[in-house]
Protein backbone atom coordinates (compact mmCIF):
# COMPACT_ATOMS: atom_id res chain seq x y z
CA UNK A 1 0.00 0.00 0.00
CA UNK A 2 1.15 3.47 -0.69
CA UNK A 3 2.41 5.48 2.19
CA UNK A 4 0.35 8.05 3.99
CA UNK A 5 2.34 10.97 2.60
CA UNK A 6 1.43 10.13 -0.97
CA UNK A 7 -2.21 9.85 0.00
CA UNK A 8 -2.10 13.19 1.75
CA UNK A 9 -0.41 14.83 -1.22
CA UNK A 10 -2.98 13.36 -3.58
CA UNK A 11 -5.80 14.46 -1.34
CA UNK A 12 -4.65 18.05 -1.17
CA UNK A 13 -3.98 18.19 -4.91
CA UNK A 14 -7.46 16.90 -5.58
CA UNK A 15 -8.95 19.31 -3.04
CA UNK A 16 -7.24 22.20 -4.78
CA UNK A 17 -8.49 20.91 -8.11
CA UNK A 18 -12.01 20.69 -6.75
CA UNK A 19 -11.92 24.30 -5.53
CA UNK A 20 -10.55 25.29 -8.94
CA UNK A 21 -13.42 23.46 -10.61
CA UNK A 22 -15.92 25.40 -8.53
CA UNK A 23 -14.19 28.68 -9.40
CA UNK A 24 -14.08 27.92 -13.08
CA UNK A 25 -17.75 26.92 -13.13
CA UNK A 26 -18.74 30.13 -11.40
CA UNK A 27 -16.53 32.52 -13.37
CA UNK A 28 -18.19 34.36 -16.26
CA UNK A 29 -15.08 34.46 -18.45
CA UNK A 30 -15.44 31.28 -20.46
CA UNK A 31 -15.04 33.17 -23.67
CA UNK A 32 -14.15 36.80 -24.19
CA UNK A 33 -14.27 39.07 -27.16
CA UNK A 34 -11.22 38.88 -29.32
CA UNK A 35 -9.25 41.84 -30.54
CA UNK A 36 -7.64 39.93 -33.36
CA UNK A 37 -7.62 41.46 -36.80
CA UNK A 38 -8.87 44.97 -37.34
CA UNK A 39 -11.73 44.76 -34.87
CA UNK A 40 -10.44 47.02 -32.17
CA UNK A 41 -13.27 47.66 -29.78
CA UNK A 42 -11.84 49.31 -26.75
CA UNK A 43 -14.96 50.79 -25.23
CA UNK A 44 -16.64 47.54 -24.29
CA UNK A 45 -15.17 44.14 -23.56
CA UNK A 46 -17.63 41.31 -23.80
CA UNK A 47 -17.34 38.01 -22.04
CA UNK A 48 -19.60 35.10 -21.54
CA UNK A 49 -19.77 32.25 -19.08
CA UNK A 50 -21.90 29.27 -18.29
CA UNK A 51 -24.44 31.26 -16.36
CA UNK A 52 -24.22 34.88 -17.47
CA UNK A 53 -22.87 37.16 -20.13
CA UNK A 54 -21.14 40.35 -19.14
CA UNK A 55 -20.01 43.59 -20.71
CA UNK A 56 -17.28 45.56 -19.04
CA UNK A 57 -17.26 49.23 -19.93
CA UNK A 58 -14.13 51.27 -20.19
CA UNK A 59 -15.45 53.41 -17.34
CA UNK A 60 -15.02 50.49 -14.96
CA UNK A 61 -18.61 49.41 -14.78
CA UNK A 62 -19.50 45.80 -15.38
CA UNK A 63 -22.92 44.83 -16.62
CA UNK A 64 -24.00 41.26 -16.29
CA UNK A 65 -27.10 39.41 -17.30
CA UNK A 66 -28.07 35.84 -16.62
CA UNK A 67 -28.80 33.70 -19.65
CA UNK A 68 -32.48 34.03 -20.36
CA UNK A 69 -33.97 30.67 -21.05
CA UNK A 70 -32.57 27.31 -20.17
CA UNK A 71 -34.02 25.50 -23.16
CA UNK A 72 -32.96 27.95 -25.85
CA UNK A 73 -29.29 27.63 -24.97
CA UNK A 74 -26.75 25.98 -27.21
CA UNK A 75 -26.11 22.29 -26.80
CA UNK A 76 -22.49 22.70 -25.88
CA UNK A 77 -23.33 25.23 -23.18
CA UNK A 78 -25.92 22.96 -21.61
CA UNK A 79 -23.60 19.98 -21.74
CA UNK A 80 -20.77 21.94 -20.19
CA UNK A 81 -23.05 23.13 -17.42
CA UNK A 82 -24.24 19.61 -16.69
CA UNK A 83 -20.73 18.19 -16.76
CA UNK A 84 -19.39 20.88 -14.47
CA UNK A 85 -22.17 20.37 -11.96
CA UNK A 86 -21.65 16.61 -12.05
CA UNK A 87 -17.95 17.13 -11.59
CA UNK A 88 -18.45 19.36 -8.56
CA UNK A 89 -20.81 16.85 -6.98
CA UNK A 90 -18.42 13.97 -7.66
CA UNK A 91 -15.58 15.97 -6.18
CA UNK A 92 -17.64 16.69 -3.08
CA UNK A 93 -18.38 13.01 -2.54
CA UNK A 94 -14.74 12.21 -3.24
CA UNK A 95 -13.57 14.73 -0.64
CA UNK A 96 -15.69 13.04 2.01
CA UNK A 97 -15.03 9.44 0.97
CA UNK A 98 -11.28 9.76 0.72
CA UNK A 99 -11.06 11.35 4.16
CA UNK A 100 -12.53 8.12 5.51
CA UNK A 101 -10.17 6.02 3.44
CA UNK A 102 -6.94 7.85 4.09
CA UNK A 103 -4.37 6.45 6.43
CA UNK A 104 -4.07 9.57 8.52
CA UNK A 105 -7.55 9.13 9.99
CA UNK A 106 -8.54 6.56 12.55
CA UNK A 107 -11.87 5.64 10.98
CA UNK A 108 -12.03 1.95 10.13
CA UNK A 109 -8.50 1.32 11.25
CA UNK A 110 -9.03 -2.32 12.15
CA UNK A 111 -9.53 -3.34 8.54
CA UNK A 112 -6.75 -1.78 6.46
CA UNK A 113 -7.69 -3.52 3.22
CA UNK A 114 -11.22 -2.12 3.26
CA UNK A 115 -9.83 1.25 4.31
CA UNK A 116 -7.45 1.40 1.38
CA UNK A 117 -10.22 0.32 -0.94
CA UNK A 118 -12.29 3.25 0.29
CA UNK A 119 -9.33 5.51 -0.47
CA UNK A 120 -9.17 4.05 -3.96
CA UNK A 121 -12.89 4.69 -4.37
CA UNK A 122 -12.32 8.33 -3.42
CA UNK A 123 -9.48 8.49 -5.94
CA UNK A 124 -11.68 7.06 -8.66
CA UNK A 125 -14.35 9.62 -7.86
CA UNK A 126 -11.76 12.36 -8.21
CA UNK A 127 -10.60 10.88 -11.50
CA UNK A 128 -14.15 10.89 -12.84
CA UNK A 129 -14.66 14.46 -11.62
CA UNK A 130 -11.46 15.54 -13.35
CA UNK A 131 -12.51 13.81 -16.56
CA UNK A 132 -15.89 15.55 -16.46
CA UNK A 133 -14.24 18.95 -16.03
CA UNK A 134 -11.79 18.20 -18.79
CA UNK A 135 -14.56 17.16 -21.14
CA UNK A 136 -16.68 20.20 -20.40
CA UNK A 137 -13.86 22.69 -20.76
CA UNK A 138 -12.40 21.09 -23.87
CA UNK A 139 -15.77 20.84 -25.55
CA UNK A 140 -16.46 24.49 -24.89
CA UNK A 141 -12.99 25.39 -26.16
CA UNK A 142 -13.57 23.38 -29.33
CA UNK A 143 -16.78 25.23 -29.93
CA UNK A 144 -15.10 28.59 -29.38
CA UNK A 145 -12.33 27.66 -31.81
CA UNK A 146 -14.82 26.45 -34.37
CA UNK A 147 -16.75 29.70 -34.19
CA UNK A 148 -13.57 31.74 -34.35
CA UNK A 149 -12.41 30.12 -37.57
CA UNK A 150 -15.85 29.95 -39.08
CA UNK A 151 -15.79 32.40 -42.03
CA UNK A 152 -19.46 33.21 -41.49
CA UNK A 153 -18.80 34.79 -38.11
CA UNK A 154 -18.48 38.54 -38.40
CA UNK A 155 -15.00 39.77 -37.60
CA UNK A 156 -15.99 41.95 -34.69
CA UNK A 157 -18.12 39.27 -33.03
CA UNK A 158 -15.34 36.78 -32.51
CA UNK A 159 -14.60 35.29 -29.16
CA UNK A 160 -11.54 33.55 -27.83
CA UNK A 161 -10.60 31.54 -24.76
CA UNK A 162 -11.29 33.18 -21.45
CA UNK A 163 -9.49 32.77 -18.18
CA UNK A 164 -12.04 30.35 -16.75
CA UNK A 165 -11.11 27.83 -19.42
CA UNK A 166 -7.50 27.84 -18.30
CA UNK A 167 -8.54 27.61 -14.67
CA UNK A 168 -10.71 24.67 -15.66
CA UNK A 169 -7.87 22.88 -17.42
CA UNK A 170 -5.57 23.38 -14.46
CA UNK A 171 -8.25 22.22 -12.06
CA UNK A 172 -8.99 19.12 -14.14
CA UNK A 173 -5.35 18.11 -14.27
CA UNK A 174 -4.89 18.73 -10.54
CA UNK A 175 -7.96 16.67 -9.70
CA UNK A 176 -6.89 13.81 -11.93
CA UNK A 177 -3.36 13.87 -10.58
CA UNK A 178 -4.62 13.81 -6.99
CA UNK A 179 -7.09 11.07 -7.81
CA UNK A 180 -4.41 8.90 -9.36
CA UNK A 181 -2.19 9.41 -6.30
CA UNK A 182 -5.06 8.27 -4.13
CA UNK A 183 -5.54 5.28 -6.42
CA UNK A 184 -1.94 4.27 -5.71
CA UNK A 185 -3.13 3.07 -2.31
CA UNK A 186 -4.81 0.10 -3.96
CA UNK A 187 -3.91 -2.99 -1.95
CA UNK A 188 -1.47 -5.30 -3.73
CA UNK A 189 -2.45 -8.97 -4.11
CA UNK A 190 -0.16 -10.13 -1.30
CA UNK A 191 -1.59 -7.65 1.12
CA UNK A 192 -5.05 -8.54 0.07
CA UNK A 193 -4.33 -12.20 0.71
CA UNK A 194 -2.93 -11.36 4.09
CA UNK A 195 -5.95 -9.26 4.88
CA UNK A 196 -8.27 -12.01 3.75
CA UNK A 197 -6.46 -14.49 5.89
CA UNK A 198 -6.95 -12.20 8.78
CA UNK A 199 -10.58 -11.94 7.85
CA UNK A 200 -10.95 -15.67 7.50
CA UNK A 201 -9.36 -16.24 10.83
CA UNK A 202 -12.09 -14.16 12.27
CA UNK A 203 -14.73 -16.51 10.94
CA UNK A 204 -15.70 -19.85 12.44
CA UNK A 205 -14.92 -21.68 9.23
CA UNK A 206 -11.71 -23.57 8.76
CA UNK A 207 -12.01 -23.62 5.03
CA UNK A 208 -8.49 -22.24 4.92
CA UNK A 209 -7.07 -25.66 4.35
CA UNK A 210 -8.59 -27.45 1.43
CA UNK A 211 -7.73 -30.95 2.67
CA UNK A 212 -9.48 -30.31 5.96
CA UNK A 213 -12.56 -29.28 4.08
CA UNK A 214 -12.39 -32.35 1.88
CA UNK A 215 -12.06 -34.64 4.85
CA UNK A 216 -14.87 -33.00 6.66
CA UNK A 217 -17.33 -33.11 3.81
CA UNK A 218 -18.03 -36.89 3.66
CA UNK A 219 -18.85 -37.10 7.32
CA UNK A 220 -21.15 -34.18 7.24
CA UNK A 221 -24.14 -36.16 8.32
CA UNK A 222 -22.47 -37.71 11.33
CA UNK A 223 -21.27 -34.32 12.44
CA UNK A 224 -24.67 -32.90 12.66
CA UNK A 225 -25.99 -35.74 14.67
CA UNK B 1 -18.25 13.44 25.18
CA UNK B 2 -15.10 15.43 24.63
CA UNK B 3 -14.58 13.97 21.19
CA UNK B 4 -18.17 14.69 20.26
CA UNK B 5 -17.62 18.29 21.31
CA UNK B 6 -14.57 18.41 19.07
CA UNK B 7 -16.60 17.32 16.08
CA UNK B 8 -19.39 19.77 16.85
CA UNK B 9 -16.83 22.56 17.08
CA UNK B 10 -15.20 21.43 13.85
CA UNK B 11 -18.56 21.50 12.08
CA UNK B 12 -19.30 24.99 13.33
CA UNK B 13 -15.82 26.20 12.48
CA UNK B 14 -16.05 24.90 8.90
CA UNK B 15 -19.36 26.56 8.16
CA UNK B 16 -18.63 29.81 9.92
CA UNK B 17 -15.26 30.18 8.20
CA UNK B 18 -17.07 29.62 4.89
CA UNK B 19 -19.72 32.17 5.82
CA UNK B 20 -17.16 34.76 6.82
CA UNK B 21 -15.23 34.36 3.57
CA UNK B 22 -18.44 34.50 1.55
CA UNK B 23 -19.56 37.61 3.41
CA UNK B 24 -16.28 39.35 2.74
CA UNK B 25 -16.37 38.84 -0.99
CA UNK B 26 -20.06 39.34 -1.74
CA UNK B 27 -21.58 42.67 -2.49
CA UNK B 28 -24.74 43.08 -0.54
CA UNK B 29 -23.76 44.53 2.79
CA UNK B 30 -26.49 47.06 2.54
CA UNK B 31 -29.46 47.11 0.23
CA UNK B 32 -31.97 49.78 -0.47
CA UNK B 33 -35.08 49.62 1.69
CA UNK B 34 -38.38 48.57 0.21
CA UNK B 35 -40.12 51.79 0.93
CA UNK B 36 -37.96 53.74 -1.47
CA UNK B 37 -39.75 53.70 -4.79
CA UNK B 38 -37.22 51.96 -6.96
CA UNK B 39 -37.47 49.37 -9.67
CA UNK B 40 -33.99 48.13 -9.00
CA UNK B 41 -32.09 46.62 -6.11
CA UNK B 42 -29.12 48.62 -5.06
CA UNK B 43 -26.55 46.63 -3.16
CA UNK B 44 -23.43 48.08 -1.66
CA UNK B 45 -20.66 45.82 -0.56
CA UNK B 46 -17.15 46.24 0.70
CA UNK B 47 -15.63 46.26 -2.76
CA UNK B 48 -18.37 46.81 -5.31
CA UNK B 49 -21.64 48.57 -5.70
CA UNK B 50 -24.21 46.78 -7.80
CA UNK B 51 -27.56 47.73 -9.20
CA UNK B 52 -29.83 44.96 -10.36
CA UNK B 53 -32.82 45.81 -12.44
CA UNK B 54 -35.77 43.87 -11.15
CA UNK B 55 -37.44 43.49 -14.53
CA UNK B 56 -34.79 42.44 -16.99
CA UNK B 57 -32.27 41.11 -14.50
CA UNK B 58 -29.33 43.11 -15.79
CA UNK B 59 -26.80 43.66 -13.09
CA UNK B 60 -24.48 46.63 -13.32
CA UNK B 61 -21.56 46.71 -10.97
CA UNK B 62 -19.15 49.49 -10.28
CA UNK B 63 -15.95 49.11 -8.35
CA UNK B 64 -15.12 51.65 -5.70
CA UNK B 65 -12.18 53.87 -6.45
CA UNK B 66 -8.66 52.75 -5.88
CA UNK B 67 -7.58 51.65 -2.45
CA UNK B 68 -5.76 54.88 -1.78
CA UNK B 69 -8.70 57.09 -2.65
CA UNK B 70 -10.82 58.64 0.04
CA UNK B 71 -13.03 56.02 1.59
CA UNK B 72 -15.29 56.31 4.59
CA UNK B 73 -13.58 55.04 7.71
CA UNK B 74 -16.38 52.56 8.27
CA UNK B 75 -15.68 50.83 4.99
CA UNK B 76 -11.94 50.59 5.46
CA UNK B 77 -12.19 49.30 9.01
CA UNK B 78 -14.83 46.74 8.12
CA UNK B 79 -12.68 45.50 5.27
CA UNK B 80 -9.70 45.12 7.56
CA UNK B 81 -11.71 43.40 10.25
CA UNK B 82 -13.35 40.98 7.89
CA UNK B 83 -10.06 39.99 6.29
CA UNK B 84 -8.54 39.45 9.72
CA UNK B 85 -11.53 37.37 10.71
CA UNK B 86 -11.20 35.29 7.54
CA UNK B 87 -7.56 34.57 8.18
CA UNK B 88 -8.06 33.77 11.85
CA UNK B 89 -11.07 31.54 11.22
CA UNK B 90 -9.36 29.67 8.40
CA UNK B 91 -6.24 29.18 10.46
CA UNK B 92 -8.27 28.05 13.46
CA UNK B 93 -10.18 25.53 11.38
CA UNK B 94 -7.05 24.09 9.77
CA UNK B 95 -5.33 23.85 13.14
CA UNK B 96 -8.38 22.23 14.67
CA UNK B 97 -8.22 19.51 12.03
CA UNK B 98 -4.78 18.55 13.31
CA UNK B 99 -6.07 18.39 16.83
CA UNK B 100 -9.08 16.20 16.08
CA UNK B 101 -9.06 12.84 17.74
CA UNK B 102 -9.64 10.86 14.55
CA UNK B 103 -6.65 12.33 12.73
CA UNK B 104 -3.43 10.43 13.24
CA UNK B 105 -1.20 13.31 14.15
CA UNK B 106 0.81 13.09 17.36
CA UNK B 107 -1.26 10.16 18.55
CA UNK B 108 1.24 9.43 21.27
CA UNK B 109 0.73 12.74 22.98
CA UNK B 110 -2.91 13.37 23.78
CA UNK B 111 -2.07 16.40 25.89
CA UNK B 112 -0.45 18.16 22.96
CA UNK B 113 -3.44 17.29 20.84
CA UNK B 114 -5.67 18.78 23.47
CA UNK B 115 -3.58 21.90 23.53
CA UNK B 116 -3.82 22.20 19.75
CA UNK B 117 -7.59 22.11 20.14
CA UNK B 118 -7.41 24.76 22.81
CA UNK B 119 -5.25 27.06 20.70
CA UNK B 120 -7.51 26.74 17.71
CA UNK B 121 -10.48 27.34 19.97
CA UNK B 122 -8.96 30.57 21.22
CA UNK B 123 -8.19 31.61 17.64
CA UNK B 124 -11.75 30.95 16.56
CA UNK B 125 -13.03 32.76 19.62
CA UNK B 126 -10.93 35.80 18.77
CA UNK B 127 -12.02 35.62 15.14
CA UNK B 128 -15.66 35.42 16.07
CA UNK B 129 -16.04 37.56 19.10
CA UNK B 130 -13.32 39.78 20.34
CA UNK B 131 -12.18 41.79 17.44
CA UNK B 132 -13.02 41.26 13.82
CA UNK B 133 -16.06 39.25 12.92
CA UNK B 134 -18.92 40.20 15.13
CA UNK B 135 -17.74 43.72 15.85
CA UNK B 136 -17.07 44.32 12.17
CA UNK B 137 -20.42 43.17 10.94
CA UNK B 138 -22.45 44.53 13.84
CA UNK B 139 -20.68 47.83 13.62
CA UNK B 140 -21.41 48.07 9.93
CA UNK B 141 -25.03 47.17 10.59
CA UNK B 142 -25.24 49.76 13.36
CA UNK B 143 -23.81 52.39 11.04
CA UNK B 144 -26.44 51.58 8.46
CA UNK B 145 -29.15 51.66 11.11
CA UNK B 146 -28.04 54.98 12.58
CA UNK B 147 -27.83 56.54 9.15
CA UNK B 148 -31.32 55.44 8.30
CA UNK B 149 -32.90 56.39 11.58
CA UNK B 150 -31.33 59.84 11.50
CA UNK B 151 -32.77 60.32 8.03
CA UNK B 152 -36.19 59.24 9.24
CA UNK B 153 -35.86 61.46 12.31
CA UNK B 154 -35.27 64.49 10.17
CA UNK B 155 -38.15 63.54 7.90
CA UNK B 156 -35.87 63.13 4.92
CA UNK B 157 -37.41 60.71 2.50
CA UNK B 158 -35.51 61.70 -0.58
CA UNK B 159 -32.58 59.71 -1.83
CA UNK B 160 -31.84 56.11 -1.07
CA UNK B 161 -32.28 54.64 2.35
CA UNK B 162 -30.47 51.45 3.12
CA UNK B 163 -31.09 48.43 5.27
CA UNK B 164 -28.91 45.40 5.99
CA UNK B 165 -28.17 43.14 3.06
CA UNK B 166 -27.70 39.41 3.10
CA UNK B 167 -23.91 39.61 3.18
CA UNK B 168 -24.16 41.43 6.47
CA UNK B 169 -26.38 38.70 7.86
CA UNK B 170 -23.97 36.12 6.53
CA UNK B 171 -21.12 37.83 8.30
CA UNK B 172 -23.02 37.93 11.55
CA UNK B 173 -23.96 34.27 11.28
CA UNK B 174 -20.37 33.34 10.49
CA UNK B 175 -18.93 35.24 13.39
CA UNK B 176 -21.55 33.81 15.71
CA UNK B 177 -20.63 30.32 14.55
CA UNK B 178 -16.95 31.06 15.12
CA UNK B 179 -17.77 32.33 18.57
CA UNK B 180 -19.78 29.19 19.35
CA UNK B 181 -17.11 26.82 18.17
CA UNK B 182 -14.46 28.74 20.06
CA UNK B 183 -16.59 28.61 23.17
CA UNK B 184 -17.14 24.88 22.77
CA UNK B 185 -13.45 24.26 22.25
CA UNK B 186 -12.28 26.31 25.21
CA UNK B 187 -14.93 26.35 27.91
CA UNK B 188 -16.81 23.12 27.32
CA UNK B 189 -13.69 21.04 26.80
CA UNK B 190 -12.46 22.42 30.07
CA UNK B 191 -15.71 21.58 31.79
CA UNK B 192 -15.79 18.04 30.47
CA UNK B 193 -12.09 17.37 30.87
CA UNK B 194 -12.52 14.71 33.54
CA UNK B 195 -14.96 12.61 31.59
CA UNK B 196 -12.66 11.45 28.88
CA UNK B 197 -9.13 12.50 29.62
CA UNK B 198 -8.76 10.04 32.45
CA UNK B 199 -6.88 10.83 35.58
CA UNK B 200 -4.87 7.83 36.54
CA UNK B 201 -6.05 7.55 40.09
CA UNK B 202 -9.65 6.56 39.65
CA UNK B 203 -10.19 2.95 38.53
CA UNK B 204 -12.98 4.03 36.21
CA UNK B 205 -10.75 6.26 34.19
CA UNK B 206 -8.04 3.61 34.20
CA UNK B 207 -10.33 1.21 32.47
CA UNK B 208 -11.13 3.89 29.97
CA UNK B 209 -7.49 4.54 29.37
CA UNK B 210 -6.74 0.94 28.75
CA UNK B 211 -9.87 -0.12 27.00
CA UNK B 212 -8.64 0.56 23.45
CA UNK B 213 -5.52 -1.47 24.07
CA UNK B 214 -7.52 -4.21 25.73
CA UNK B 215 -9.95 -4.50 22.88
CA UNK B 216 -7.22 -4.67 20.27
CA UNK B 217 -5.50 -7.44 22.17
CA UNK B 218 -8.75 -9.29 22.48
CA UNK B 219 -9.37 -8.86 18.79
CA UNK B 220 -6.06 -10.32 17.77
CA UNK B 221 -6.37 -13.21 20.14
CA UNK B 222 -9.93 -14.23 19.65
CA UNK B 223 -11.33 -12.65 16.62
CA UNK B 224 -13.26 -15.76 15.70
CA UNK B 225 -15.54 -15.90 18.67
CA UNK B 226 -16.83 -12.38 18.29
CA UNK B 227 -17.57 -12.33 14.63
CA UNK B 228 -18.83 -15.86 14.68
CA UNK B 229 -21.33 -15.22 17.41
CA UNK B 230 -22.37 -12.11 15.61
CA UNK B 231 -22.90 -14.13 12.47
CA UNK B 232 -24.88 -16.78 14.21
CA UNK B 233 -27.04 -14.42 16.12
CA UNK B 234 -28.16 -13.00 12.83
CA UNK B 235 -30.37 -16.00 12.49
CA UNK B 236 -30.96 -18.27 9.51
CA UNK B 237 -30.78 -15.68 6.80
CA UNK B 238 -30.07 -16.37 3.15
CA UNK B 239 -26.41 -16.90 3.99
CA UNK B 240 -27.01 -19.60 6.54
CA UNK B 241 -29.44 -21.49 4.42
CA UNK B 242 -27.08 -22.32 1.58
CA UNK B 243 -23.33 -22.36 1.92
CA UNK B 244 -22.48 -21.64 5.53
CA UNK B 245 -23.77 -24.95 6.80
CA UNK B 246 -20.50 -26.51 5.87
CA UNK B 247 -18.70 -23.56 7.33
CA UNK B 248 -20.40 -24.24 10.60
CA UNK B 249 -19.51 -27.91 10.38
CA UNK B 250 -15.92 -27.15 9.67
CA UNK B 251 -15.94 -24.75 12.54
CA UNK B 252 -17.06 -27.35 14.98
CA UNK B 253 -14.44 -29.91 13.96
CA UNK B 254 -11.42 -27.77 13.67
CA UNK B 255 -12.08 -25.29 16.37
CA UNK B 256 -9.36 -26.31 18.76
CA UNK B 257 -6.74 -26.41 16.06
CA UNK B 258 -7.67 -22.97 14.96
CA UNK B 259 -7.33 -21.68 18.51
CA UNK B 260 -3.79 -23.01 18.59
CA UNK B 261 -2.63 -21.56 15.30
CA UNK B 262 -4.35 -18.24 15.82
CA UNK B 263 -2.88 -17.53 19.18
CA UNK B 264 0.57 -18.44 17.88
CA UNK B 265 0.35 -16.07 14.96
CA UNK B 266 -1.16 -13.24 16.91
CA UNK B 267 0.93 -13.65 20.00
CA UNK B 268 4.04 -11.84 18.82
CA UNK B 269 2.12 -8.80 17.66
CA UNK B 270 0.14 -8.52 20.84
CA UNK B 271 3.23 -8.98 23.00
CA UNK B 272 4.92 -6.19 21.14
CA UNK B 273 1.90 -3.98 21.54
CA UNK B 274 1.68 -4.77 25.22
CA UNK B 275 5.33 -3.87 25.73
CA UNK B 276 4.81 -0.53 24.01
CA UNK B 277 1.80 0.11 26.16
CA UNK B 278 3.67 -0.69 29.35
CA UNK B 279 6.50 1.57 28.32
CA UNK B 280 4.11 4.41 27.74
CA UNK B 281 2.42 3.68 31.02
CA UNK B 282 5.64 3.83 33.03
CA UNK B 283 6.66 6.98 31.22
CA UNK B 284 3.40 8.56 32.19
CA UNK B 285 3.85 7.45 35.79
CA UNK B 286 7.30 8.98 35.89
CA UNK B 287 5.91 12.21 34.59
CA UNK B 288 3.11 12.31 37.09
CA UNK B 289 5.33 11.06 39.97
CA UNK B 290 3.03 8.22 40.93
CA UNK B 291 4.49 6.06 43.72
CA UNK B 292 5.97 2.69 42.83
CA UNK B 293 3.68 0.42 44.86
CA UNK B 294 0.63 1.92 43.30
CA UNK B 295 2.03 1.24 39.85
CA UNK B 296 2.69 -2.40 40.73
CA UNK B 297 -0.83 -2.86 42.03
CA UNK B 298 -2.17 -1.35 38.83
CA UNK B 299 -0.12 -3.64 36.65
CA UNK B 300 -1.23 -6.71 38.57
CA UNK B 301 -4.81 -5.69 38.24
CA UNK B 302 -4.44 -5.27 34.52
CA UNK B 303 -2.88 -8.68 34.01
CA UNK B 304 -5.64 -10.24 36.13
CA UNK B 305 -8.22 -8.61 33.96
CA UNK B 306 -6.52 -9.90 30.83
CA UNK B 307 -6.46 -13.45 32.16
CA UNK B 308 -10.09 -13.38 33.04
CA UNK B 309 -10.84 -12.05 29.60
CA UNK B 310 -8.97 -14.90 28.00
CA UNK B 311 -10.82 -17.53 29.99
CA UNK B 312 -14.07 -15.83 29.26
CA UNK B 313 -13.51 -15.98 25.54
CA UNK B 314 -12.50 -19.60 25.63
CA UNK B 315 -15.71 -20.36 27.44
CA UNK B 316 -17.70 -18.55 24.86
CA UNK B 317 -15.91 -20.62 22.24
CA UNK B 318 -17.45 -23.76 23.66
CA UNK B 319 -20.80 -22.08 23.73
CA UNK B 320 -20.25 -21.25 20.11
CA UNK B 321 -19.71 -24.88 19.25
CA UNK B 322 -22.94 -25.84 20.96
CA UNK B 323 -24.83 -23.18 19.11
CA UNK B 324 -23.45 -24.23 15.78
CA UNK B 325 -24.47 -27.83 16.33
CA UNK B 326 -27.95 -26.87 17.30
CA UNK B 327 -28.22 -24.67 14.26
CA UNK B 328 -27.05 -27.55 12.13
CA UNK B 329 -29.76 -29.79 13.43
CA UNK B 330 -32.33 -27.15 12.87
CA UNK B 331 -31.23 -26.81 9.27
CA UNK B 332 -32.33 -30.43 8.82
CA UNK B 333 -28.97 -32.08 8.36
CA UNK B 334 -28.39 -35.60 9.51
CA UNK B 335 -31.87 -36.23 10.79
Amino acid sequence: MANAGLQLLGYFLALGGWVGTICSAALPQWKQSSYAGDAIITAVGLYEGLWMSCASQSTGQVQCKLHDSLLSLDVHLQTSRALMVVSILMGFVGVIVSVVGMKCTKVGDENPVVKSRIAVAGGVLFLIAGLCTLTAVSWYATQVTYEFFNPNTPVNARYEFGSALFVGWAAASLTMLGGSFLCCSCPTPTEERRGQQHYRQSQPSTAREPNVKMSSSPIRGEQCL
Amino acid sequence: MRYLLQYVACFFAFFSAGFLIAATWTDCWMVNADDSLEVSTKCRGLWWECVTNVFDGIQTCDEYDSIFAEHPLKLVLTRAMMITADILAGFGFAFLLLGLNCVKFLTDEPTIKLRICLVSGVTLFIAGMCFPGLIGSVWYALGVYVERSSLVLHNVFLGIQYKFGWSCWLGMAGSLGCFLSGAVLTCCMYLFRDVGSGRFYSPNSLRKMYSPAGTTVANTYYPSSQTATAKISEGPGPELSSAPVELLLGGSTNLNASIESESLSAKTASVRREGKLLRRFSQHCRQKRIPQDRIMARKNKISNLRQRQRHGTINSRWQLQMVSEVRCRRAGFGE
